[in-house]
Protein backbone atom coordinates (compact mmCIF):
# COMPACT_ATOMS: atom_id res chain seq x y z
CA UNK A 1 0.00 0.00 0.00
CA UNK A 2 1.92 2.97 -1.21
CA UNK A 3 -1.19 5.79 -0.45
CA UNK A 4 -0.37 8.47 1.87
CA UNK A 5 -3.00 8.60 4.86
CA UNK A 6 -5.86 10.50 4.80
CA UNK A 7 -5.94 10.93 0.86
CA UNK A 8 -8.87 10.16 -1.23
CA UNK A 9 -6.89 7.16 -2.96
CA UNK A 10 -5.86 6.18 0.57
CA UNK A 11 -9.86 6.22 1.99
CA UNK A 12 -10.78 4.46 -1.04
CA UNK A 13 -8.11 1.91 -0.82
CA UNK A 14 -9.09 0.60 2.94
CA UNK A 15 -12.81 0.67 2.22
CA UNK A 16 -12.00 -1.12 -0.90
CA UNK A 17 -10.03 -3.51 0.88
CA UNK A 18 -11.98 -3.69 4.46
CA UNK A 19 -15.56 -2.93 4.10
CA UNK A 20 -16.64 -6.29 3.12
CA UNK A 21 -14.74 -8.23 5.58
CA UNK A 22 -15.71 -5.59 8.06
CA UNK A 23 -19.61 -5.34 7.68
CA UNK A 24 -19.31 -9.60 7.81
CA UNK A 25 -17.31 -10.06 11.01
CA UNK A 26 -20.26 -7.28 12.59
CA UNK A 27 -22.95 -9.17 10.71
CA UNK A 28 -21.59 -12.61 12.89
CA UNK A 29 -22.68 -9.73 15.91
CA UNK A 30 -25.12 -8.25 15.73
CA UNK A 31 -26.95 -10.33 13.05
CA UNK A 32 -28.41 -7.61 10.72
CA UNK A 33 -26.66 -6.09 7.95
CA UNK A 34 -28.13 -2.85 8.80
CA UNK A 35 -26.18 -2.52 12.23
CA UNK A 36 -23.20 -4.17 10.96
CA UNK A 37 -22.63 -1.52 7.97
CA UNK A 38 -23.23 0.99 10.63
CA UNK A 39 -20.52 -0.37 12.76
CA UNK A 40 -18.12 -0.54 9.97
CA UNK A 41 -18.71 3.04 9.36
CA UNK A 42 -17.79 3.81 13.20
CA UNK A 43 -14.46 2.11 12.49
CA UNK A 44 -13.17 3.47 8.86
CA UNK A 45 -14.17 6.74 11.13
CA UNK A 46 -11.78 5.95 13.97
CA UNK A 47 -9.28 4.67 11.89
CA UNK A 48 -9.35 8.43 9.91
CA UNK A 49 -9.09 10.06 13.73
CA UNK A 50 -5.99 7.73 15.06
CA UNK A 51 -3.92 10.28 12.27
CA UNK A 52 -1.80 7.64 11.06
CA UNK A 53 -0.25 4.91 8.73
CA UNK A 54 -0.12 1.60 9.77
CA UNK A 55 3.58 -0.17 10.53
CA UNK A 56 2.28 -2.67 8.05
CA UNK A 57 -0.70 -4.32 6.21
CA UNK A 58 -1.30 -6.97 8.83
CA UNK A 59 -0.82 -4.48 11.53
CA UNK A 60 -3.75 -2.49 10.10
CA UNK A 61 -5.86 -5.38 9.60
CA UNK A 62 -5.71 -6.76 13.00
CA UNK A 63 -6.56 -3.14 14.12
CA UNK A 64 -9.14 -3.04 12.00
CA UNK A 65 -10.72 -6.58 13.05
CA UNK A 66 -10.12 -5.56 16.47
CA UNK A 67 -11.89 -2.87 16.84
CA UNK A 68 -15.17 -4.22 14.58
CA UNK A 69 -14.96 -6.29 17.57
CA UNK A 70 -14.78 -4.21 20.05
CA UNK A 71 -17.77 -2.17 19.08
CA UNK A 72 -19.84 -4.60 18.33
CA UNK A 73 -19.57 -5.62 21.87
CA UNK A 74 -20.25 -2.60 22.91
CA UNK A 75 -23.23 -1.83 20.88
CA UNK A 76 -24.70 -5.74 22.21
CA UNK A 77 -24.25 -4.03 25.71
CA UNK A 78 -26.93 -1.38 25.05
CA UNK A 79 -30.61 -2.77 25.52
CA UNK A 80 -30.86 0.86 23.48
CA UNK A 81 -29.21 -1.43 20.86
CA UNK A 82 -31.09 -3.85 20.96
CA UNK A 83 -34.80 -2.11 21.14
CA UNK A 84 -33.65 -0.59 18.03
CA UNK A 85 -32.41 -4.11 16.28
CA UNK A 86 -34.41 -3.71 12.90
CA UNK A 87 -36.01 -7.02 11.95
CA UNK A 88 -34.44 -10.03 11.55
CA UNK A 89 -31.64 -9.99 8.15
CA UNK A 90 -33.61 -11.54 5.35
CA UNK A 91 -31.65 -14.82 4.18
CA UNK A 92 -34.50 -16.56 1.98
CA UNK A 93 -32.40 -15.57 -1.13
CA UNK A 94 -29.74 -18.17 0.17
CA UNK A 95 -30.05 -21.90 -0.72
CA UNK A 96 -31.69 -23.93 2.09
CA UNK A 97 -28.41 -25.67 3.17
CA UNK A 98 -26.11 -22.44 3.19
CA UNK A 99 -28.80 -20.49 5.21
CA UNK A 100 -29.39 -23.48 7.42
CA UNK A 101 -25.82 -23.42 8.67
CA UNK A 102 -25.35 -19.47 8.73
CA UNK A 103 -28.23 -19.63 11.05
CA UNK A 104 -27.12 -22.05 13.20
CA UNK A 105 -23.93 -20.54 13.47
CA UNK A 106 -25.37 -17.09 14.42
CA UNK A 107 -27.08 -18.74 16.98
CA UNK A 108 -24.04 -19.90 18.85
CA UNK A 109 -22.93 -18.17 22.05
CA UNK A 110 -20.55 -15.31 21.01
CA UNK A 111 -17.34 -15.85 21.63
CA UNK A 112 -17.87 -19.32 19.69
CA UNK A 113 -19.22 -17.40 16.29
CA UNK A 114 -16.29 -14.93 16.68
CA UNK A 115 -13.57 -18.05 16.30
CA UNK A 116 -15.58 -19.68 13.99
CA UNK A 117 -15.94 -17.11 11.47
CA UNK A 118 -12.32 -15.78 12.05
CA UNK A 119 -11.25 -19.86 11.65
CA UNK A 120 -13.11 -20.58 9.22
CA UNK A 121 -14.17 -17.29 7.18
CA UNK A 122 -11.14 -15.16 7.63
CA UNK A 123 -8.89 -18.55 7.85
CA UNK A 124 -6.73 -17.09 10.87
CA UNK A 125 -4.92 -19.18 12.60
CA UNK A 126 -5.85 -19.90 16.30
CA UNK A 127 -2.74 -18.11 17.69
CA UNK A 128 -3.78 -15.34 15.37
CA UNK A 129 -7.31 -15.07 16.87
CA UNK A 130 -6.16 -15.31 20.32
CA UNK A 131 -4.05 -12.31 19.69
CA UNK A 132 -6.55 -10.64 18.12
CA UNK A 133 -9.35 -11.44 20.65
CA UNK A 134 -6.57 -10.92 23.84
CA UNK A 135 -7.16 -14.72 24.60
CA UNK A 136 -4.64 -17.84 25.08
CA UNK A 137 -4.84 -20.01 22.25
CA UNK A 138 -5.48 -22.70 24.41
CA UNK A 139 -8.71 -20.98 24.67
CA UNK A 140 -9.40 -20.20 21.29
CA UNK A 141 -9.39 -23.97 20.79
CA UNK A 142 -11.34 -24.77 23.55
CA UNK A 143 -14.15 -22.11 22.23
CA UNK A 144 -13.46 -23.32 18.58
CA UNK A 145 -14.01 -27.26 19.64
CA UNK A 146 -17.58 -26.02 21.56
CA UNK A 147 -18.40 -24.44 18.78
CA UNK A 148 -18.15 -27.16 16.58
CA UNK A 149 -19.57 -29.85 18.87
CA UNK A 150 -22.77 -27.30 19.17
CA UNK A 151 -23.18 -27.00 15.29
CA UNK A 152 -22.26 -30.93 14.99
CA UNK A 153 -25.31 -31.33 17.33
CA UNK A 154 -27.47 -28.70 15.89
CA UNK A 155 -27.08 -29.50 12.01
CA UNK A 156 -28.89 -31.77 10.22
CA UNK A 157 -25.77 -34.35 9.45
CA UNK A 158 -23.26 -32.50 11.56
CA UNK A 159 -20.61 -30.81 10.85
CA UNK A 160 -17.80 -31.35 8.71
CA UNK A 161 -15.28 -28.87 9.35
CA UNK A 162 -12.54 -30.06 7.54
CA UNK B 1 -20.26 -29.71 2.85
CA UNK B 2 -21.06 -27.67 5.69
CA UNK B 3 -17.76 -25.57 6.00
CA UNK B 4 -18.09 -24.50 2.52
CA UNK B 5 -21.42 -23.62 3.29
CA UNK B 6 -21.02 -21.00 5.80
CA UNK B 7 -18.37 -19.79 3.53
CA UNK B 8 -21.01 -19.26 0.51
CA UNK B 9 -23.56 -17.97 2.88
CA UNK B 10 -21.41 -15.06 4.29
CA UNK B 11 -20.22 -14.35 0.74
CA UNK B 12 -23.86 -13.98 -0.63
CA UNK B 13 -24.95 -11.65 2.58
CA UNK B 14 -25.88 -8.64 0.46
CA UNK B 15 -24.23 -5.12 1.58
CA UNK B 16 -25.71 -1.44 0.76
CA UNK B 17 -24.37 -0.70 -2.81
CA UNK B 18 -23.45 2.90 -1.45
CA UNK B 19 -21.60 1.81 1.25
CA UNK B 20 -18.68 2.72 0.47
CA UNK B 21 -19.75 6.04 -0.89
CA UNK B 22 -21.29 7.43 2.32
CA UNK B 23 -18.63 5.99 4.46
CA UNK B 24 -15.99 7.88 1.78
CA UNK B 25 -17.68 11.10 2.67
CA UNK B 26 -17.98 10.70 6.31
CA UNK B 27 -14.36 9.54 6.45
CA UNK B 28 -13.51 12.68 4.64
CA UNK B 29 -15.77 15.33 6.28
CA UNK B 30 -14.08 13.50 9.56
CA UNK B 31 -10.68 14.15 8.14
CA UNK B 32 -11.60 17.53 7.53
CA UNK B 33 -13.19 18.74 10.83
CA UNK B 34 -9.94 17.33 12.40
CA UNK B 35 -7.75 19.20 10.30
CA UNK B 36 -9.04 22.49 11.84
CA UNK B 37 -8.19 20.97 14.96
CA UNK B 38 -11.42 23.06 16.54
CA UNK B 39 -12.95 20.72 18.69
CA UNK B 40 -11.92 22.25 22.02
CA UNK B 41 -11.14 25.55 20.97
CA UNK B 42 -14.42 26.19 18.84
CA UNK B 43 -16.97 27.33 21.54
CA UNK B 44 -20.28 26.99 20.81
CA UNK B 45 -22.55 29.50 22.66
CA UNK B 46 -25.34 27.63 23.33
CA UNK B 47 -28.08 29.63 25.06
CA UNK B 48 -29.61 27.87 28.31
CA UNK B 49 -33.67 28.38 27.46
CA UNK B 50 -32.79 25.79 24.60
CA UNK B 51 -33.61 22.30 25.16
CA UNK B 52 -31.46 21.53 22.25
CA UNK B 53 -29.31 18.68 21.38
CA UNK B 54 -26.26 18.46 19.22
CA UNK B 55 -26.54 15.25 17.95
CA UNK B 56 -24.30 14.39 14.92
CA UNK B 57 -20.71 11.78 14.75
CA UNK B 58 -18.59 14.62 15.60
CA UNK B 59 -19.70 14.27 19.71
CA UNK B 60 -20.50 10.81 19.74
CA UNK B 61 -18.14 8.70 22.08
CA UNK B 62 -15.52 9.23 24.38
CA UNK B 63 -13.22 10.08 21.68
CA UNK B 64 -12.37 13.84 20.88
CA UNK B 65 -14.73 16.11 22.04
CA UNK B 66 -16.97 17.45 24.50
CA UNK B 67 -20.00 16.09 24.64
CA UNK B 68 -21.23 19.06 26.26
CA UNK B 69 -19.87 22.17 25.43
CA UNK B 70 -18.83 24.18 28.31
CA UNK B 71 -19.84 28.04 28.29
CA UNK B 72 -18.86 31.19 30.08
CA UNK B 73 -22.59 32.43 30.62
CA UNK B 74 -24.44 34.83 32.62
CA UNK B 75 -23.06 33.39 35.48
CA UNK B 76 -19.58 33.22 35.18
CA UNK B 77 -18.68 37.06 37.17
CA UNK B 78 -16.74 37.93 39.75
CA UNK B 79 -18.66 36.92 42.58
CA UNK B 80 -19.64 33.67 41.53
CA UNK B 81 -16.77 32.12 39.28
CA UNK B 82 -17.21 29.36 37.49
CA UNK B 83 -17.80 27.06 34.38
CA UNK B 84 -21.68 26.31 33.10
CA UNK B 85 -22.45 22.92 31.30
CA UNK B 86 -23.98 23.85 28.25
CA UNK B 87 -27.61 21.99 27.38
CA UNK B 88 -27.36 20.32 23.80
CA UNK B 89 -28.56 21.67 20.71
CA UNK B 90 -30.66 19.49 18.07
CA UNK B 91 -29.12 19.78 14.25
CA UNK B 92 -30.79 22.18 12.05
CA UNK B 93 -30.60 19.95 9.35
CA UNK B 94 -30.61 16.02 8.85
CA UNK B 95 -26.87 15.89 7.38
CA UNK B 96 -27.19 12.09 6.15
CA UNK B 97 -24.67 10.58 7.57
CA UNK B 98 -23.01 12.30 9.85
CA UNK B 99 -26.06 12.41 11.93
CA UNK B 100 -26.63 10.07 14.80
CA UNK B 101 -29.20 9.17 17.15
CA UNK B 102 -28.15 8.93 20.77
CA UNK B 103 -29.60 6.93 23.32
CA UNK B 104 -31.55 9.26 25.63
CA UNK B 105 -35.31 10.46 26.73
CA UNK B 106 -36.90 13.79 27.61
CA UNK B 107 -38.06 14.35 31.72
CA UNK B 108 -39.01 17.63 33.47
CA UNK B 109 -37.93 19.75 30.31
CA UNK B 110 -34.42 17.70 31.11
CA UNK B 111 -32.83 15.62 28.28
CA UNK B 112 -31.27 12.41 30.27
CA UNK B 113 -28.74 10.73 28.35
CA UNK B 114 -26.89 6.84 28.56
CA UNK B 115 -23.34 8.16 27.82
CA UNK B 116 -19.97 8.11 30.69
CA UNK B 117 -21.41 5.91 34.05
CA UNK B 118 -22.33 2.05 32.94
CA UNK B 119 -23.40 -1.03 35.42
CA UNK B 120 -20.96 -2.88 35.88
CA UNK B 121 -21.41 -6.11 33.71
CA UNK B 122 -20.94 -9.62 34.64
CA UNK B 123 -19.42 -12.62 32.60
CA UNK B 124 -22.49 -13.04 30.33
CA UNK B 125 -22.90 -9.39 29.75
CA UNK B 126 -25.51 -8.78 31.72
CA UNK B 127 -25.92 -6.56 34.85
CA UNK B 128 -26.80 -8.38 38.51
CA UNK B 129 -30.39 -8.21 39.53
CA UNK B 130 -29.21 -7.55 42.84
CA UNK B 131 -26.80 -4.76 41.74
CA UNK B 132 -30.28 -3.07 40.09
CA UNK B 133 -32.48 -3.67 42.51
CA UNK B 134 -29.85 -1.92 45.45
CA UNK B 135 -30.27 1.06 42.97
CA UNK B 136 -33.98 0.91 41.18
CA UNK B 137 -36.17 3.43 43.19
CA UNK B 138 -39.22 5.25 42.54
CA UNK B 139 -41.08 4.94 39.33
CA UNK B 140 -41.54 7.90 37.16
CA UNK B 141 -42.91 6.91 33.97
CA UNK B 142 -42.45 5.28 30.92
CA UNK B 143 -40.61 6.43 28.22
CA UNK B 144 -41.95 7.12 24.22
CA UNK B 145 -39.94 6.23 21.24
CA UNK B 146 -40.60 9.17 19.86
CA UNK B 147 -37.66 10.71 18.60
CA UNK B 148 -35.42 9.71 15.21
CA UNK B 149 -33.34 10.81 13.05
CA UNK B 150 -36.03 13.23 11.41
CA UNK B 151 -37.68 14.80 14.94
CA UNK B 152 -37.35 18.37 15.32
CA UNK B 153 -37.71 20.22 18.62
CA UNK B 154 -41.32 19.77 19.12
CA UNK B 155 -40.42 16.30 19.25
CA UNK B 156 -38.05 16.85 22.06
CA UNK B 157 -40.52 19.12 23.99
CA UNK B 158 -42.42 16.16 25.00
CA UNK B 159 -42.25 14.53 28.22
CA UNK B 160 -40.75 11.15 27.95
CA UNK B 161 -39.81 11.89 24.57
CA UNK B 162 -36.92 9.40 23.90
CA UNK B 163 -35.19 7.39 21.24
CA UNK B 164 -35.03 4.06 23.24
CA UNK B 165 -38.10 2.65 22.37
CA UNK B 166 -40.68 2.04 25.76
CA UNK B 167 -38.83 1.99 28.91
CA UNK B 168 -39.79 2.47 32.36
CA UNK B 169 -37.85 5.62 34.19
CA UNK B 170 -36.78 5.12 37.96
CA UNK B 171 -34.77 7.09 40.34
CA UNK B 172 -31.76 5.93 41.36
CA UNK B 173 -31.00 5.11 45.01
CA UNK B 174 -28.51 7.37 46.22
CA UNK B 175 -28.17 10.06 43.51
CA UNK B 176 -30.00 13.51 42.93
CA UNK B 177 -32.73 12.54 40.55
CA UNK B 178 -32.60 16.01 38.91
CA UNK B 179 -28.99 14.99 37.19
CA UNK B 180 -29.56 10.96 37.20
CA UNK B 181 -32.06 8.51 36.40
CA UNK B 182 -32.06 4.93 35.47
CA UNK B 183 -34.22 3.05 32.52
CA UNK B 184 -35.46 -0.50 33.60
CA UNK B 185 -37.02 -2.41 30.85
CA UNK B 186 -37.52 -6.59 31.02
CA UNK B 187 -37.78 -8.81 28.20
CA UNK B 188 -38.64 -12.52 27.96
CA UNK B 189 -35.05 -13.74 28.87
CA UNK B 190 -34.08 -11.09 31.34
CA UNK B 191 -34.06 -7.05 32.14
CA UNK B 192 -32.28 -4.51 30.58
CA UNK B 193 -31.21 -1.12 32.93
CA UNK B 194 -28.61 1.92 32.49
CA UNK B 195 -27.79 4.85 33.71
CA UNK B 196 -29.18 8.22 32.04
CA UNK B 197 -27.23 11.64 33.15
CA UNK B 198 -28.32 15.26 32.68
CA UNK B 199 -25.81 17.79 33.62
CA UNK B 200 -26.84 20.19 31.56
CA UNK B 201 -27.35 23.99 32.93
CA UNK B 202 -25.01 22.87 35.83
CA UNK B 203 -22.94 25.57 37.30
CA UNK B 204 -18.99 24.22 37.74
CA UNK B 205 -17.17 26.26 40.42
CA UNK B 206 -14.63 22.91 41.89
CA UNK B 207 -14.47 19.69 41.02
CA UNK B 208 -17.10 18.97 43.96
CA UNK B 209 -19.99 20.38 41.90
CA UNK B 210 -19.79 17.37 39.54
CA UNK B 211 -17.89 14.63 41.53
CA UNK B 212 -20.02 14.59 44.49
CA UNK B 213 -23.02 13.95 42.06
CA UNK B 214 -20.97 11.06 41.15
CA UNK B 215 -20.66 10.06 44.97
CA UNK B 216 -16.99 9.37 44.37
CA UNK B 217 -16.28 10.40 47.83
CA UNK B 218 -15.05 7.42 50.17
CA UNK B 219 -17.17 5.06 47.65
CA UNK B 220 -14.70 3.73 45.32
CA UNK B 221 -13.86 0.10 45.79
CA UNK B 222 -11.75 -0.51 42.25
CA UNK B 223 -10.21 0.82 39.81
CA UNK B 224 -8.81 -0.04 36.39
CA UNK B 225 -6.38 1.79 33.48
CA UNK B 226 -5.87 1.92 30.43
CA UNK B 227 -3.20 3.64 28.41
CA UNK B 228 -3.34 5.51 25.32
CA UNK B 229 -1.94 3.10 23.22
CA UNK B 230 -4.88 0.61 24.11
CA UNK B 231 -7.19 2.69 24.14
CA UNK B 232 -6.42 4.39 20.28
CA UNK B 233 -6.26 1.04 19.14
CA UNK B 234 -9.00 -0.51 20.52
CA UNK B 235 -7.28 -3.20 22.30
CA UNK B 236 -8.76 -2.99 25.53
CA UNK B 237 -6.15 -3.64 28.07
CA UNK B 238 -7.46 -2.71 31.25
CA UNK B 239 -4.96 -3.03 34.38
CA UNK B 240 -6.06 -2.66 37.93
CA UNK B 241 -5.10 0.34 39.50
CA UNK B 242 -3.83 -0.03 43.31
CA UNK B 243 -6.54 2.07 45.64
CA UNK B 244 -3.02 3.65 47.91
CA UNK B 245 -2.57 7.16 48.89
CA UNK B 246 -1.36 8.13 45.41
CA UNK B 247 -4.61 7.31 44.31
CA UNK B 248 -6.71 8.44 47.50
CA UNK B 249 -5.26 11.66 46.93
CA UNK B 250 -5.63 11.81 43.31
CA UNK B 251 -9.72 11.12 44.56
CA UNK B 252 -9.58 14.04 47.37
CA UNK B 253 -7.84 16.47 45.11
CA UNK B 254 -10.78 15.96 42.31
CA UNK B 255 -13.10 17.49 44.26
CA UNK B 256 -10.99 20.72 44.84
CA UNK B 257 -9.72 21.01 40.81
CA UNK B 258 -10.89 23.70 39.27
CA UNK B 259 -12.90 23.36 36.12
CA UNK B 260 -11.48 24.71 32.91
CA UNK B 261 -12.32 26.30 29.34
CA UNK B 262 -9.48 24.58 27.65
CA UNK B 263 -8.38 26.85 24.85
CA UNK B 264 -5.70 24.51 23.38
CA UNK B 265 -6.50 21.37 21.64
CA UNK B 266 -5.30 18.41 24.33
CA UNK B 267 -7.23 15.21 22.05
CA UNK B 268 -5.06 16.05 19.03
CA UNK B 269 -1.62 17.37 20.76
CA UNK B 270 -1.28 14.58 22.89
CA UNK B 271 -0.81 11.35 21.07
CA UNK B 272 2.25 10.16 22.75
CA UNK B 273 1.97 7.03 24.15
CA UNK B 274 2.07 8.13 27.59
CA UNK B 275 0.33 11.35 27.32
CA UNK B 276 -3.13 10.03 27.96
CA UNK B 277 -4.23 7.44 30.31
CA UNK B 278 -7.65 6.48 31.06
CA UNK B 279 -9.49 5.46 34.00
CA UNK B 280 -12.50 3.42 35.19
CA UNK B 281 -13.82 3.87 38.89
CA UNK B 282 -15.81 1.20 40.35
CA UNK B 283 -18.19 2.65 43.06
CA UNK B 284 -19.79 0.50 46.14
CA UNK B 285 -22.45 0.30 43.85
CA UNK B 286 -20.86 -1.37 40.98
CA UNK B 287 -21.36 1.40 38.53
CA UNK B 288 -18.50 2.35 36.72
CA UNK B 289 -17.35 5.72 35.29
CA UNK B 290 -14.50 6.50 33.31
CA UNK B 291 -12.39 9.67 32.91
CA UNK B 292 -9.69 10.22 30.77
CA UNK B 293 -6.49 12.10 32.11
CA UNK B 294 -3.99 13.76 30.29
CA UNK B 295 -0.15 14.58 31.15
CA UNK B 296 0.33 17.84 33.29
CA UNK B 297 -2.65 17.39 35.74
CA UNK B 298 -5.98 17.72 33.51
CA UNK B 299 -9.17 15.33 34.28
CA UNK B 300 -11.64 15.16 31.43
CA UNK B 301 -15.28 14.23 32.49
CA UNK B 302 -16.73 13.67 28.89
CA UNK B 303 -20.48 15.18 30.35
CA UNK B 304 -19.04 18.47 31.43
CA UNK B 305 -15.65 19.06 30.71
CA UNK B 306 -12.30 19.80 32.21
CA UNK B 307 -10.67 20.04 35.43
CA UNK B 308 -7.27 21.21 36.32
CA UNK B 309 -5.87 19.59 39.78
CA UNK B 310 -2.87 19.60 41.79
CA UNK B 311 -0.13 18.69 39.71
CA UNK B 312 2.12 16.80 42.08
CA UNK B 313 -1.33 14.94 43.24
CA UNK B 314 -1.88 13.73 39.28
CA UNK B 315 1.55 13.23 38.94
CA UNK B 316 2.08 10.59 41.79
CA UNK B 317 -1.20 8.90 40.55
CA UNK B 318 -0.16 9.44 37.20
CA UNK B 319 3.22 7.61 37.83
CA UNK B 320 1.64 4.67 39.62
CA UNK B 321 0.15 3.64 36.01
CA UNK B 322 3.02 2.76 34.21
CA UNK B 323 2.36 2.49 30.32
CA UNK B 324 5.08 0.88 27.87
CA UNK B 325 6.36 2.56 24.77
CA UNK B 326 4.17 0.08 21.82
CA UNK B 327 7.56 0.90 19.65
CA UNK B 328 10.28 -0.52 21.89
Amino acid sequence: MDYSFGTDEYIQYVLDKYSTMLIKLAFTYVKNMSDAEDITQDVFVSLIKRGSCFESEEHEKAWLLRVTINKCKNRLKSSWNRLNVPLEEDISYLPEEESEVLVTVLNLPPKYRTVIHLFYYENYSMNEIAKLLGKKPATIGTWLSRGRTILKSKLIGGFEYE
Amino acid sequence: MNKKNYINSVEKLHTSKDFKDKTSKLMKDTLNSKRKKNPIAKKLVLSFASAAIIISASVVGFNYNNLFTSNKGANNNLAKPGITVAEMELPTSTEGTSTRMLPLFVYKGRIYLHYNTTFELNNEFMVDKEDMLNLRGEYLGKTIGSIDEWSNQEDYATEFASTIGESDVYTVKGYDSIYRLMVYSEYPDGFSCEIYDSFGGLTLRSGADYFDLLQFKDNIVSSQWESYDSWNNGKSELSNATIDDAFNEFIDKLYTSTPVDITTDLFTENTDYDSQKFIYLKTKDNLITALRLFKDGYVYAPEVGFFKMDENVFNAFWNTMPATNPLQ
